[in-house]
This record gives structure tokens, C-alpha cells and sequence, in this order.
């Protein structure tokens, strides 16, 4: 069978298939995993985790042979002031000199317990390694951490009395 | 260094105008701020306390001990000034009654520009203004909170967040850790009691008054410490025996949360008991004696069994002589040790290991949830008419989450007693177990 085409009912005819060319290209490479800019996501803020990792592992992690300041400068760098000054009012280093202690914190797991917002609470649990016996002690801590702008920090951790006025908070 | 931080506070804190209204202030400094002759400087003192807070026990002790930490001045007399650290001041202001900041009778401060002296007839505005003097911006509710004994950590919410940066600060605008100056009348009521190394010092200037120690004995009134010891035997103290106990009373196969619906958990019982400290001592005394002779007529005695009146016979003479003799008496005292206790129980490392291993096969995810339990607060605690102290605790429907056998300790810090030191202790005390019940396929 044959079929006659005036001229402007063929180009009329190529538009259109053009047309449909384009338009299904455009809706069908998206599904195939083509290389098309995908519209952006916001990305979802941190948790608090990291920093109640990294803030304990410093602040129980010490070295009588490196000193205070490199390890105050150690829990100061992933804390916030009031951490910083926990750090500083707490630590006992002539302790540490006359006992020659190193040791290395290390955590096994981290589970938050309470989300105020600006302020969480996370129970850590974590292994203190006497470097120099092997003695290893440990338990779950929990650590308050505190977000400034984007980023969460260690702040300390609680004190039995701490947690509970935290607990009946409302 | 210390010394001249301490001498340059005093100085400071005593010319500040302040109105004396306790007259032991000057027997311990002269108007330069300078510690007087015969004061015992008996440097930093850490004691433990119930009030200060309470932090997990595997938190190493270098970097908290739950000790309060005073500097320490005192009196042959007994009278004693304690100068305590920022952070124990800013506790004992969360715990005014307990912490025996409320039993001075008297005080010195200026930090933050405050500064007063005198004795707490007003105790609200007193802890207000030492609340002001750290910083906090709601002082009177703490003041308020803290007189009724109520959990203060509470209405810090909003200055929580800073507080350990005020207290350093607080310590930087003072130049001194010590922010204030506590005068109590006798060592003895004062929160860290009378040290050793005080009765020591004293009986080494041999002025130790009988109040503080039990062998009190007033230099040349009574036989010289010398010659007790040369005579009677030196004195000693026995520490008593501490001793733990722990196990679970109920119910016999105690099943983890999660397979326990109606909630029973596990009931524990710890017991701690710690013996009388006994210090023994022996006072040479003298009595007079009625001795009995029989005198031959040379003059010399005649050796006889007794009765000696009825067997000296003519021309022997019986005579009665009286004599002073010296003789060694040995005294006991006994003395209740106290103790900050902290009981646990803890997953042993061995079903650790099988959680994380053995059960994540099985199980993927399983993992540790509480492994690690602590209590501190005594279910009933005191010292017994034998001076012995006895602290108990019974926990009950504990939550077990985590499968396996628990290790069960009791650690603390005792308190120690007039004439013995404080001490440490961690002791095993017993073990309990709680299962998982797990489905298995018989091939």
C-alpha cells in the first residue's frame, strides 16, 4: 500500500516526531540512570555522636610522657569552653605523674538517651586500657554534647545528680 | 609557688574591711596576712563526701575521685581554717547542710568582687551572694533550692551549660583556686575532720589536747611519753577488716528484659561492713601497795609462803610496807570508719565476648546495651554500739539487658578516723546470672 504525503504534512510530521523524540528521551533517561542533574536534597545535620566519641576518647585518653598541655589541648580542640573547663578544673595530673599513667579510651558503642535539641545525651560505652598493665576498665558514661552552628561538641560528662534534674527536665 | 599563692590571697582577702566577728581569725594570721608561729599547716587534705557528685566508678580517679579538697590550717587547739578548692566550694553551695558549710562560724571571701565576713545568721543571702559570686543569674533560686536540700542541678538548666566555665573563670579573676576562707571551731566538726598528720604534729610538740588525742596526756603533769613507750610499749592502731557481700536474692533464672513481659528483673542485695579501727595505748599509773615482810632479827627478809602475817614466827618480826608501784594499764578506743560506697555489677568479659560474637551470628546487630550497672545510694548505712559500719543496699527488679553472667563489686573511700588515714577499697563481693532463652533446631 502506498501512501501520499503533501509537503507540509511531512514536515509537520517530522516536528512532531521529533517532538515525541525529545520529549521521551527527557522522561525516560532519568528512569535509566542517566547522567541528568538531580535536584538537590538538604543535607541532613550530624548527630552528636562523633563528638561524645571523639570528647571522651581525648579526655580519658592520657600520657604522662607527652604532659598536660598537649592533652588538655587534645579535649580543648573537640570541646566547648565549658568542656574545655571541666577538662581543666577536674584533671588531676599530678596524679597522673606519680602513677606514670597512659592509657587509651576506646569506644565500643554510643546510644542516645536524651535529645534536647541543642543538647544531647549520649551513653557511651567505652574501655579504658592501662597502656603500661594492660588493666582495662570500663562501663557506659554518659556524655552531654552541645551543637554550636552546625557543629556538635563535647561538653562533659554528667554526674549521677546532673542526669537525673536532665531526666525530669521537661 | 602554692605558698606564695596562698600568702598573697590571705594577704588580699585580709585587708579587705571586713568585720571580725570570730576571734580565731587572728590567732591563725597577724595583720599582714601571714600565717602565725605554732599554726599547723597541714596542706591539701582531700576527703570523701556523700554530697559531692556522684560520676560512674570506672571513671579513673586522676581525673574524678569524688573527694572534697580543702587546704587546711589548724590550732593546737583544734580550731581550723579550710580554704576549699573552687569546684568543691561551688558543691558544698549545691549542698550547704551536708557539706558542713553551714557548721562554720565564720568565713572570709572576696571573689568577683564579693566579699564578707561573719556567721550565717542569714543563710539565704549568704549562699545567694556566693551563688552571685560564680556567676549564676538566678543565685536566690539556687540559694532557695539548695537550703531545702533539693537536687540544685535542677534549676541549672540554663547555666548548666556554662558552669564549669564560670567556675574557671572564676578562678582566673581570683588568682587562686581558694575563693574563701571557713573558720570551724574544732577540726572535729569540720568536714575533714582531724586528720593524722595533725595529731601527729601535735604530739610531736607534744600539745596535743586530750579532746583530739585519745592518750592525751599533758606534757609533765603525768609520766613523759618516753617513758610509756620505754615502760608500757608503743601505741597502735588496727584498722578493722573490710568486708563485701553481694548476690541475688530472687528469682532464681532471671530472664533479660526483652523475654521478661512482666517486667520482674532481678533483686540484688550488697552488704558492706567495715570493723572498729582500735587504737590501743597504755598509761603507766602509779598505786600504792601494802607489802608484806618477814624480817629476820639481822634486819634481812625471811623468805616465807603467804599467808606471811600468820607464818613469821618469833623471833622474826612481820612488818607492812607501803609502796608505790608503777604499772602499765592498756586502753582501748574504738573508732567507726565510714564510707562512700559505690556498688556495681558488671557483664564479664567472657559473655561480652559471646554477645558480640557467638550471639551477632546468630542474631546480627546483637549488641552490648547496659552491660555496666552502679548505685551509690544505701538502702540503710551507720555505725553499730560496736562502732562497727554496716552500709546495705537492696535493689530490686533490676533491668537486666544484656545476657550473661555479672560480676558484683563494691569500691569506695573510707573516711577514716581520728587516729587512722582514709583508705581505698574495691572488693569482689559475688556473681548472678541472667539468661536469654534462644530457639534451637534439633537435626
Amino acid at each position: 500500500m502506498e501512501i501520499k504525503l503533501s509537503t507540509i504534512k511531512k514536515i509537520l510530521f517530522v516536528l512532531l516526531a521529533v517532538f515525541a523524540v525529545i520529549a521521551a528521551v527527557r522522561f525516560a533517561l532519568p528512569l535509566l540512570g542517566g547522567n541528568v542533574q538531580a535536584e538537590t536534597e538538604p543535607t541532613p545535620l550530624p548527630d552528636g555522636r562523633d563528638a561524645a566519641a571523639a570528647g571522651l576518647t581525648a579526655l580519658f585518653s592520657v600520657d604522662v610522657t607527652t604532659g598536660y598541655d598537649a592533652w588538655l589541648e587534645s579535649v580543648c580542640a573537640v570541646s566547648t569552653e565549658n568542656g574545655c573547663a571541666f577538662a581543666e578544673l577536674f584533671m588531676n595530673w599530678d596524679r597522673v605523674v606519680e602513677r606514670k599513667i597512659r592509657s587509651e579510651y576506646r569506644v565500643q558503642s554510643a546510644e542516645l538517651y536524651l535529645d534536647k535539641g541543642d543538647r544531647q545525651v549520649w551513653k557511651v560505652s567505652g574501655t579504658t586500657r592501662n597502656l603500661n598493665t594492660g588493666e582495662e576498665q570500663g562501663g557506659v558514661t554518659p556524655v552531654l554534647v552541645v551543637r554550636e552552628g552546625d557543629e556538635w561538641k563535647f561538653d562533659h560528662f554528667l554526674f549521677d545528680q546532673e542526669l537525673q534534674a536532665l531526666e525530669s527536665e521537661p | 609557688m602554692k605558698r606564695i599563692v596562698y600568702t598573697l590571697i590571705l594577704f588580699v582577702l585580709l585587708s579587705v574591711s571586713v568585720q571580725p566577728v570570730q576571734a580565731g581569725w587572728g590567732d591563725f594570721f597577724d595583720e599582714n596576712g601571714n600565717l602565725k608561729p605554732g599554726v599547723v599547716d597541714l596542706g591539701q587534705q582531700k576527703v570523701p563526701a556523700d554530697w559531692m557528685p556522684d560520676v560512674p566508678g570506672w571513671v579513673p580517679d586522676w581525673l574524678y575521685d569524688g573527694a572534697a579538697t580543702y587546704h587546711m590550717y589548724a590550732l593546737p587547739s583544734g580550731e581550723t581554717v579550710l580554704l576549699p578548692s573552687t569546684t568543691t566550694l561551688l558543691f558544698m553551695a549545691m549542698n550547704p547542710k551536708e557539706s558542713g558549710l553551714f557548721d562554720s562560724q565564720g568565713y572570709i571571701g572576696k571573689s568577683l568582687g564579693f566579699a564578707a565576713a561573719g556567721q550565717f545568721n542569714d543563710q539565704k543571702s549568704f549562699l545567694a551572694n556566693l551563688f552571685a559570686a560564680f556567676g549564676f543569674e538566678k543565685a536566690e533560686q539556687f540559694a532557695d533550692a539548695a537550703i531545702r536540700g533539693e537536687n540544685v542541678w535542677s534549676f541549672l538548666s540554663a547555666d548548666t551549660i556554662r558552669l564549669f566555665d564560670i567556675a574557671r573563670k572564676a578562678i582566673q579573676q581570683d588568682r587562686s583556686v581558694y575563693m574563701m576562707m571557713l573558720l570551724y571551731g574544732s577540726c572535729q566538726n569540720s568536714p575533714t575532720g582531724c586528720p593524722q598528720a595533725l595529731i601527729d604534729e601535735l604530739k610531736r610538740r607534744g600539745n596535743c589536747p586530750p579532746a583530739l588525742c585519745p592518750d592525751g596526756v599533758p606534757p609533765g603533769s603525768r609520766p613523759t611519753p618516753d617513758r610509756v613507750v620505754q615502760k608500757c610499749g608503743a601505741p597502735s592502731v588496727t584498722q578493722g577488716k573490710i568486708s563485701a557481700a553481694a548476690s541475688k536474692t530472687a528469682p532464681n533464672y532471671a530472664l533479660v528484659t526483652g523475654q521478661d513481659p512482666e517486667k520482674r528483673g532481678v533483686d540484688l542485695q550488697f552488704s558492706l561492713t567495715i570493723e572498729p579501727t582500735i587504737y590501743r595505748y597504755y598509761t603507766l599509773e602509779e598505786r600504792k601497795e601494802i607489802n608484806k615482810h618477814c624480817v629476820s632479827p639481822s634486819g634481812s627478809i625471811v623468805e616465807l609462803p603467804p599467808p606471811i602475817e600468820q607464818n613469821c614466827k618469833a623471833p622474826n618480826r612481820y612488818i607492812e610496807q607501803e609502796e608505790e608501784v608503777e604499772y602499765c594499764v592498756l586502753h582501748e578506743r574504738t573508732f567507726c570508719e565510714q564510707a562512700r560506697v559505690l556498688a556495681s555489677a558488671s557483664l564479664k568479659k567472657s559473655s561480652r565476648d559471646w554477645i558480640l560474637n557467638d550471639l551477632a551470628q546468630w542474631y546480627p546487630g546483637a549488641a552490648l546495651i547496659r552491660p555496666d550497672w552502679n548505685w551509690r545510694f544505701a538502702t540503710s548505712q551507720g555505725c553499730d554500739a560496736s562502732n562497727t559500719f554496716r552500709w546495705t543496699l537492696v535493689q530490686e527488679k533490676v533491668q537486666i539487658r544484656d545476657p550473661g553472667f555479672y560480676t558484683m563489686s563494691l569500691s569506695g573511700i573510707t573516711s577514716g578516723t581520728p587516729v587512722s588515714q582514709s583508705r581505698s577499697f574495691q572488693i569482689p563481693a559475688g556473681e548472678f546470672d541472667a539468661y536469654l532463652m534462644m530457639t534451637t533446631i534439633i537435626k
